[in-house]
């Protein structure tokens, strides 16, 4: 859909560095339109727009209908789909945010805001048990026909879009940096399937390299995007925090994944309770708190590992049995079933090459899943 | 009036026969070196000099023309300092040659006439007995060292006075008792396994590292006890041969390694820092003296934080690790080295040294440490054949009160695996699994059709790479045997899969 006269002039204003939603509030409150903000320069100059030399600078730079076109056509030609708060395309939800973006930038496969998105958010640095019970959280509620939001960082993030996206659904994912940049970098495969399946969301106009003062303000636009966001595994100071303070100041609610295994930190779900938020262990918790449907016999209950592995000899069955408690070092193992560094080395590959068990990073070893 | 003696150079490992003659003539006094001295030989006139003096004799007045033959080659360090003053004791008519006209020379003068000890004696010594010398008149600091070289007489001197009266006759040689290589042995252990608590996989993998000679890598957080399981690795090393010894002593004495001890009678564990220059790793400089590499040379060179490493030290190591021996390449000539050595190198798995560990968070991104792996190149890790990862040991497995095997246990294990390798290859002109390679790996490490299996799915499941098939194959070979089988079984195969850690992908990502 082309875009109207009345979008590009809010498209000059908003895409201006230094210019949100507050800047165009007070533009509305002079009593002036944009588009005479557009058409007559001297306006700009008006002391009371608090504008700097630098925006008044860059705005007078870009007032020029066929330059913005051209600004315009390019962003979409690169496949970026540009948003402003008055465009029809502009997620209503956003505008709960006390200070919603001026403009968003989408880009990938999914074009329109599906109406039930829940977030989730934690730290970047995980536990195994976090990391999982994040990821399986996110499946079972894809399963169930809702959009994962997310940021896209390391940790909780990434096992939030990895879960959706392992049962094919879709998933949001929102940057603090411009939609066509990949941050962090290992996650390049994942941006490539988030394109393909979902949507990548960014207030920052393409190009803009990520920053760190981005990635606060990116966490409102996940909690704007949300009927309620699920805090995994976090410390008390994460940024994911943030996101949770945003979602508590917009209305949403707060779920806290406390799965009762040791897995997340104890002191930030106390925190949260206090807060208000609402305790769950899994995706059926949440579901049922909104009331939705939950369908049954899906993909993921059918991948359920096998309880009994079959196949083994005693020795590799003890050693499964010890596995499931938990994950041992080598030299645990070793020294909980008196067995020699051969003997274990053995049976771990064969346990392994079943696809029973994994190896860990530091010589740890843990059943798959 | 000319007079000659008998001394030895040193070209690498070997020695030359160097003829010196004095010639004093009358004149105006006057002193020349000739026969491409350095520095240090030509300086011998002010040492020489004095010494004499200074030990009662009389300092010739004239022209004193000295030559050094051959003339081509290079004559470097002060080691000629006794066989001159002694040449110039002759030609003055002070002492008379004798009995010892053959005898060789060997020796740093001080200016009271004392000699003092030399570098590279070994290697001279051995070439002057292999052209027929009998006795050699040497540095008393080195004379334990000579000592091993049969059917020479040596005679340890601590002046010049001293050996005017010997080569007068007026004091008989006193020769120097050989210290049983045997006795040396004994003294002075090396690490020994059973002090290492828990670590049972990484003794493991140990052992089969030196039963097949393959080189190791260690992964692992600080504190693992990385450094403590390579000193401990010369202990399951077979047995030091004398000859092995010689060879090895050759080396450090050239060197100037010895430290006073007569000759290497363990296996060198070397490890030089990881600031090290590749000059100092491989060998050469201005004097192309031996690098680390070559003295680890029948033991073991560690390399401590890998990829800290220069990149073009490491990638300097790969011709010793393929050949045997190192060339030094100098302005006139180019000297060999032996450099076989086990390659035993540790590394942290992440910058800060913590990935994986269960106590301490690791902070360094996924990029940082790909990058950090990245550091140490893969025609490197090629010739690593084991990957250990070492976890740091608990509180209570370091308390624990458990009677741990010792290295002579697990050596004999070795020695055996040994045996049976050197047996196999008899007829290949290898002696271990490590040297396996194309059509012998083919013929030597042929899978059951079950072994070859479980290789194939261990493939597809576990992303090993390309490289990790002859490498996992090599060390199944060592781990049977190490139990005595002909045949690679799925146990073995198993095992050795294990051992390559970074080969796997879950590393970084």
């Amino acid at each position: 859909m082309p875009m109207t006269v009345k979008e590009l002039y809010w498209y000059w204003l908003a895409s201006t560095p230094g210019i949100g939603i507050a800047s165009i509030f007070r533009v509305a409150q002079m009593g002036f339109s944009l588009e005479e903000l557009f058409t007559q320069p001297r306006l700009i100059e008006n002391n009371t727009l608090h504008f700097s030399e630098q925006i008044k600078h860059d705005l007078k730079s870009r007032a020029n209908i066929s330059l913005l076109l051209e600004e315009v056509d390019k962003i979409e030609r690169a496949g970026i789909c540009i948003r402003t708060a008055i465009s029809p395309g502009y997620p209503q939800r956003l505008k709960d945010l006390w200070r919603p973006p001026a403009i968003i930038y989408t880009y990938g496969k999914l074009q329109n805001f599906p109406p039930k998105c829940i977030g989730i958010v934690g730290s970047r640095y995980t536990s195994r048990k976090g990391a999982a019970a994040a990821r399986e959280l996110a499946s079972t509620l894809a399963e169930q026909g809702i959009t994962i939001v997310s940021g896209m960082a390391r940790g909780i993030d990434t096992q939030g879009h990895w879960g959706a996206l392992e049962v094919g659904a879709q998933t949001i994912a929102v940057l603090g940096c411009g939609a066509d940049i990949i941050y962090p970098k290992e996650n390049a495969e994942l941006y490539a399937q988030i394109c393909e399946n979902g949507m990548i969301v960014s207030e920052y106009a393409p190009g803009i390299k990520p920053n760190p003062r981005h990635f606060p303000l990116r966490n409102r636009i996940i909690a704007g995007l949300c009927q309620g966001v699920v805090l995994g595994e976090a410390g008390l100071r994460s940024g994911a925090i943030i996101t949770i303070n945003y979602a508590c100041d917009t209305n949403r609610d707060i779920f806290v994944l406390n799965k009762g295994d040791g897995g997340g930190n104890q002191e930030t779900i106390h925190k949260l309770n206090a807060m208000g938020a609402t305790e769950v262990c899994d995706a059926h918790e949440i579901l049922q708190y909104y009331g939705w449907e939950i369908k049954q016999n899906t993909v993921k209950q059918q991948k359920e590992k096998p309880s009994i592995p079959v196949g083994l000899d005693f020795f590799q069955t003890e050693l499964y049995n010890l596995l499931l408690k938990g994950d041992f070092s080598m030299q645990q193992i070793i020294d909980l079933l008196g067995k020699s560094a051969s003997e274990v080395s053995m049976a771990l590959t064969m346990l392994e090459l079943k696809g029973l068990i994994e190896k860990l990073p530091g010589n740890m070893f843990g059943i798959k899943g | 009036m000319l007079a000659s003696v008998w001394s030895g150079g040193l070209s690498g490992l070997q020695g030359y026969p160097v003829h010196i003659e004095v010639d004093c003539s009358s004149g105006l006094p006057y002193w020349e070196i000739v026969g491409l001295p350095d520095a240090a030989v030509k300086e011998s006139k002010e040492r020489v000099r004095s010494a004499m003096r200074n030990s009662g004799f009389s300092y010739p007045s004239g022209r004193i023309i000295v030559n050094m033959a051959p003339a081509d080659m290079r004559k470097e360090g002060p080691i000629y300092d006794l066989a001159i003053a002694v040449g110039v004791l002759k030609v003055s008519g002070q002492v008379e040659g004798g009995a010892w006209q053959q005898a060789l020379f060997f020796g740093e003068l001080s200016l009271n006439g004392d000699v003092r000890p030399i570098n590279g004696i070994l290697p001279m010594v051995i070439d002057a007995k292999e052209r027929g010398a009998e006795s050699v008149f040497l540095p008393a600091e080195n004379a334990q060292e000579a000592s091993y070289i049969e059917g020479m007489q040596v005679i340890p001197v601590k002046n010049l006075a001293q050996v005017a009266k010997i080569l007068k006759g007026e004091e008989q040689p006193v020769c120097v008792d050989q210290i049983a290589f045997q006795t040396l042995k004994l003294s002075g252990g090396n690490a020994d396994f059973r002090y290492i608590k828990g670590q049972s996989q990484a003794k493991r993998a140990m052992e089969i590292a030196v039963a097949g000679n393959h080189n190791i890598l260690m992964i692992g957080a600080p504190g693992s006890g990385k450094t403590m399981l390579a000193r401990a690795i010369p202990s399951i090393m077979p047995e030091l041969s004398f000859e092995e010894a010689l060879d090895i002593t050759k080396i450090h004495s050239v060197a100037g390694e010895l430290r006073g001890a007569p000759i290497v009678a363990h296996r060198p564990f070397r490890s030089p820092h990881h600031s090290a220059s590749s000059a100092a790793l491989i060998g050469g400089g201005s004097k192309a003296k031996p690098g680390e590499v070559s003295l680890a040379h029948g033991g073991v060179l560690f390399l401590d934080e890998l990829p800290e490493f220069r990149r073009e030290t490491l990638e300097a190591l790969r011709q010793p690790l393929e050949d045997g021996f190192v060339s030094v390449a100098r302005v006139n000539a180019k000297v060999e080295y032996p450099a076989r050595f086990m390659l035993a190198a540790s590394m942290n798995p992440c910058p800060c040294g913590y990935f994986g560990d269960p106590e301490r968070k690791c902070r360094c991104t996924p990029y940082q440490i790909s990058r950090y792996l990245a550091r140490v190149s893969s025609p490197l890790l090629d010739r690593i054949d084991l990957h250990l990862e070492v976890s740091r040991p608990s509180y209570e497995e370091l308390g624990k009160e458990t009677e741990e095997e010792s290295s002579l246990q697990i050596k004999q294990r070795v020695d055996a695996a040994r045996d049976l390798q050197r047996e196999r290859y008899r007829k290949e002109g290898i002696y271990t699994n490590s040297q396996l390679k194309g059509e012998l790996l083919e013929r030597y490490c042929h899978l059951q059709p079950a072994a070859e299996a479980l290789l194939k799915s261990a493939f597809e499941l576990m992303k090993l790479s390309a490289r990790a098939y002859t490498r996992i194959l090599m060390v199944a070979r060592t781990i049977a045997d190490l139990s005595g089988e002909v045949e690679i079984s799925e146990a073995h195969l198993a095992e050795a899969i294990q051992y390559r850690t970074l080969d796997r992908k879950y590393w970084g990502g």
